[in-house]
């Protein structure tokens, strides 16, 4: 999917309003807004790379972005976002209030922790439980390298304690009817 | 029908006791079918104590009975649970005219009970907090497989457990559609699938009444009598006189 670049604000220079911590060795693109609202902050590590017409706006919460992140062109954080080392943010990418883990490959164009709408365009999930997890990315093509944490609590109330022996029953039931994922 | 003489089990004088103790009943059968299958011992039965606490009784030979207990131990630490185990080399007789560890409770239990018609088979137990969760379960479970119900058990702290006898497979995929059903409704608390019962604890275990056949005694009325024959003496053979013929000779 081909997306055009956005056009920025400004060519010459980059927008920092509020409560914003910029390392030295990082790199702000021109056309860039950086807000924080009150009682939030941003934190851009050193090494971080924003791309041109990014909008990085903090709100009820604090938005990192650790070392050597790279945010692509007109990426759009909003909320309490954690964004791990290395990772790499495509293009036109939102991020609403989810953490991304470290060296994660987000592809462009994909809207990352919006439990609002649905996709109706994703892979049917196995698992009852996938219904509750609010954040998939809108291509499901892409192979994501690892699974997204989400902070949102899931919406299925969770057990304190394991059933016993679920673990012996499933492994049984996979011998007998020679499963590989178990159910 | 199992013939009689194979439903007395000699008794060995017992020596060792071994006890297991879980807070789940199916996890209780499984470990002690684990203990069975590990060693000879014999199985007296299971002590639940309320709050859903149940021990599991064995007698046999120190060996025999150390080599059962660690088998079980080992089987329930991986199911998750913490266990309390007892091993006695030689216990009191004291304890035993007190305590129910006696293995002459097992003839005693077996002469009670009769025969059940669904033995022989594999089990599936499922334990739920709540009663109806373990009922939608079991009726999830009937609709699911070729399985029998075949009795279900309460331990205390609302824990109950259903009973599915069936073929392997099928008990295996009630107890699956079983486990949805019972999250679903309430509360799962434990599974577990034993695909061959012993003897032993097929005795042990609990079965409605519905399933089991107790010889009846044959019915009648009266007592045959056979009429006596009259004797009637016999004549002195001695005494007769008998001609002889003389065959003309050809």
């Amino acid at each position: 999917m081909q997306l055009s670049p956005p056009q920025p604000v400004s060519t010459s220079h980059f927008c920092v309003i509020g409560d914003v911590t910029i390392h030295p060795h990082a790199k702000i693109a021109s056309g860039v807004i950086l807000q924080a609202a009150p009682q939030s902050k941003i934190v851009i590590a050193s090494g971080a790379c924003i791309g041109i017409g990014a909008v990085i706006q903090a709100f009820e919460g604090t938005i990192t972005v650790d070392s050597n992140a790279v945010l692509g062109a007109g990426v759009l954080v909003l909320g309490q976002v954690t964004i791990g080392m290395n990772a790499c943010i495509g293009d036109c990418t939102t991020i609403i209030n989810t953490d991304i883990v470290a060296q994660q490959v987000i592809p462009e164009g994909s809207l990352m922790g919006d439990s609002s709408r649905s996709t109706l365009d994703e892979s049917p999930n196995g698992s009852p439980l996938n219904d509750a997890l609010p954040s998939n990315p809108v291509n499901p093509d892409w192979p994501s390298p690892s699974p997204i944490p989400s902070p949102a609590p899931v919406s299925s109330p969770q057990r304190q304690s394991p059933v016993i022996g679920r673990a012996y029953v499933t492994q049984m039931l996979q011998v007998l009817f020679a499963r590989n994922s178990s159910p | 029908m199992i013939p009689a003489s194979k439903l007395k089990r000699k008794r060995r004088p017992d020596s060792a006791l071994g006890l297991l103790s879980t807070p789940s009943f199916p996890a209780i059968v499984g470990t002690a079918d684990a203990m069975l299958k590990a060693a000879e011992v014999t199985l007296v039965g299971y002590e639940k104590i309320g709050s859903g606490l149940c021990t599991v009784i064995v007698r046999g030979n120190i060996a025999d009975v150390r080599l059962a207990v660690e088998e079980g131990s080992r089987l329930a630490e991986k199911l998750g649970q913490t266990v309390s185990k007892l091993v006695i080399a030689r216990p009191m007789p004291n304890l035993e005219a007190v305590f129910p560890i006696g293995s002459h409770l097992v003839e005693i239990a077996q002469q009670q009970r009769g025969y059940s018609r669904l033995s022989n088979q594999s089990i599936g137990l499922l334990e739920t907090r709540g009663f109806p969760a373990m009922v939608g379960a079991a009726d999830a479970m009937l609709k699911s497989a070729n399985v029998q119900l075949s009795a279900y058990e309460t331990i205390g702290a609302g824990l109950c457990t259903a009973m599915v006898r069936g073929s392997v497979a099928n008990v295996a995929v009630a107890i699956e559609a079983g486990m949805f059903e019972a999250e679903r409704i309430g509360e799962l608390n434990s599974v577990m699938v034993i695909p061959r019962v012993l003897d032993d604890l097929e005795a042990m275990l609990p079965v409605a009444s519905c399933w089991i056949e107790k010889p009846l005694p044959l019915l009648f009325s009266n007592r045959v009598k056979e009429k006596e024959k009259e004797l009637v003496p016999l004549e002195n053979l001695e005494q007769l006189s008998r001609t002889i013929e003389q065959e003309p000779d050809t």
